[in-house]
């Protein structure tokens, strides 16, 4: 089934728009199959509603904490996220994205969720990348490419 | 173990499923309560201060930003007093366009508290994920009502968050025919699912519990009150206009609470759903009439856990206005407007109902439009004085019958029965110092 690749994030938010200007980046170069598609602003249940309409394999793009040097960047599964982010105790209005794939996930979607995140260097409210990460950006379409490419493979 | 045995010392560091920081403290001690406490311990955000020196129009958009779920309602609240300074009287279509993005935030914010905050709690499970398990139905449809709820704003605001389309007098860009049908059509079709998380929320076990208080909310002779009205009492059964809403709030301040208290013509008072249901239940649409009769409430009900059903009654009340009101601008259409306005010195009061109850912004601009004193009481720091009246009641009523752990899980649930937004509920300490 065709891997869909969904860029997230806020466009107001800095580094936080990292996913939606990556996945825009190679939307012309995607392998034949790949749908891409841009959730701008999606909150954790919308991320959980939309990804029950997709019955196939995901890869979600998006800026993430992950421990590593700010512009680096990471393939990972979604279940390892959801490990990590369960213990963090704050509780605000919506619910975490982590609790959102698990949500999508014990709704009965059963197909693979892969992350490719991206350490943001700024999320301050602002629009558009900070200098650091507009740098950045042509080797992490690159990264971003490869990512798909391997998926794609894993799956065949 | 006797009542009079009991010794308890529950110390809820940091309340979850609820936006912000508060704590819940509870002692007895031999069966005697000795203390109960709700700590909440936010910063205060400085909004108020943020906007000194803007201009009238910058006003709204920038306090939208004290909530993300009730970005709506303060945007309404903020224009609506920014207007009445600038003498801006604004038309009949914006006024309904307002009116519809206001019901949309109440749908999204209603249905997101009903279904996966509070829900919960009444079915013994610790999140919505268990729930997801075991009614995989009703959680895929409430995912499905954010979503419609989500798009509906973005529809009529140009966005989900912090709607642009809407400025002082008027809207930038009005939504076209396509769009009003396309929402029209989607609230439609999502009646049933409406239906079936009624059917979900007429399971749940609400506690036992009931203390009179004063239920405040905005009263409108015309309608169910949400977007205006007057402030209305259901101690005096008599409104007070917005203007003086200094009456009502009374705030004051105690030791344990960064939150400002208030309080009106008792000790404490009760704004939100629960609130307005009791105050005006005849103007809600007729299905939600029935369905709050379907659900078991009826008014005047003193049970703050039923808050969360008259939550309920108002997504079935605003999922048929909305229709209704959509019919109204589809008959009619909306035409493009130029929204302006001349800045003067003037001070404005705009009060609004948003999901958590009666809003209230206050502005002041000099002579060259530029704002020099605000004031926003929301609706949370309005509750929290009753929330610990609640609580203070509540705990020796229950205390023989009930394990610490229970009594513990009790004050939890009576605090997210609110809906309280705690952030929020922060502002300013205004201090004046006498020579």
């Amino acid at each position: 089934m065709a891997l869909t690749v969904v860029g997230l994030g806020n466009p107001l938010a800095g580094d936080d728009a990292i996913g939606l200007v990556l996945v825009e980046a190679v939307r012309g170069a995607m392998p034949d199959g790949v749908v891409s598609l841009l959730w701008p602003e999606a909150d954790a249940l919308t991320v959980a509603h939309e990804l029950l309409s997709i019955e196939g394999p995901v890869l979600l793009v998006d800026a993430a904490r992950m421990g590593l040097p700010a512009g680096a960047s990471r393939l990972f599964s979604a279940d390892e996220a959801t490990l990590r982010v369960k213990h963090d105790p704050a509780s605000v209005h919506g619910i975490g994205v982590a609790e959102g794939l698990a949500l999508a996930s014990a709704l009965g979607r059963k197909a693979a969720v892969h992350v490719f995140g991206v350490e943001p260097f700024d999320v301050s409210p602002g629009a558009g990348l900070s200098e650091a990460m507009q740098r950045r950006v042509p080797d992490l379409t690159q990264h971003l490419l490869q990512a798909v490419q391997r998926l794609c493979t894993l799956q065949e | 173990m006797a009542a009079t045995e009991k010794t308890y010392t529950i110390d809820i560091h940091h309340v979850t499923r609820v936006e912000g920081h508060g704590n819940i403290k509870v002692s007895t001690k031999n069966g005697v309560v000795k203390e109960v406490k709700l700590e909440i311990v936010e910063a205060n955000r400085f909004f108020e201060r943020l906007v000194h020196g803007m201009a009238p129009h910058e006003v709204p958009w920038i306090v939208s930003r004290i909530c993300g779920i009730c970005c709506v309602g303060h945007q309404m609240t903020a224009l609506k007093a920014v207007e009445a300074a600038m003498g801006v009287t604004p038309s009949a279509q914006t006024i309904l366009l307002r009116k519809l993005l206001t019901e949309s935030q109440f749908i999204q914010s209603h249905v997101l508290h009903v279904c996966f905050l509070a829900v919960p709690d009444f079915m013994g499970v610790p999140s919505v994920l268990p729930l997801a398990s075991s009614h995989p139905d009703v959680v895929k449809r409430a995912l499905k009502l954010k979503k419609l709820a989500n798009d509906y704003t973005a529809a009529i605001g140009g966005r989900m968050l912090h709607p642009m389309a809407c400025t002082v007098g008027g809207f930038y860009k009005v939504p076209t025919q396509e769009t009003l049908e396309n929402i029209r059509n989607r609230l439609v079709e999502a009646l049933p699912d409406v239906t079936e998380m009624v059917r979900l929320v007429k399971t749940l076990k609400i506690p036992a519990y009931e203390r009179q208080t004063e239920y405040v909310s905005l009263k409108d002779p015309t309608e169910y009150a949400l977007y205006d009205g007057t402030i209305y009492s259901s101690d005096t059964k008599e409104s007070v206009p917005v203007e003086r809403y200094l009456e009502v709030t009374n705030e004051f301040t105690v030791p344990h609470s960064t939150t400002k208290w208030s309080k009106w013509h008792r000790e404490s008072y009760f704004v939100g759903a629960l609130a307005r249901v009791n105050n005006n239940f005849d103007q809600l649409r007729p299905e939600a009439k029935e369905v709050a009769d379907e659900l078991g409430l009826k008014v005047p009900c003193y049970n703050p856990y039923m808050n969360n059903v008259a939550q309920m009654v108002e997504v079935v009340h605003c999922f048929h206005n909305s229709i209704a009101m959509l019919e109204q601008a589809l008959n009619t259409g909306l035409k493009e407007e130029k929204p302006t306005y001349t800045p003067r010195a003037g001070r404005g009061i705009g009060s609004c109902e948003v999901p958590r109850g009666i809003l209230f912004h206050d502005y002041t601009f000099d002579a060259s439009g530029r704002c020099i004193a605000g004031n926003a009481i929301i609706p949370t720091s309005q509750n929290i004085n009753n929330i610990e009246r609640d609580m203070e009641a509540f705990v020796p009523m229950m205390l023989p019958v009930m394990s610490q752990e229970e009594l513990a899980l009790h004050m939890e649930m009576l605090l997210r029965a609110y809906d309280p937004c705690i952030s929020c509920s922060v502002h300013m300490l205004d201090v004046e110092f006498v020579d």
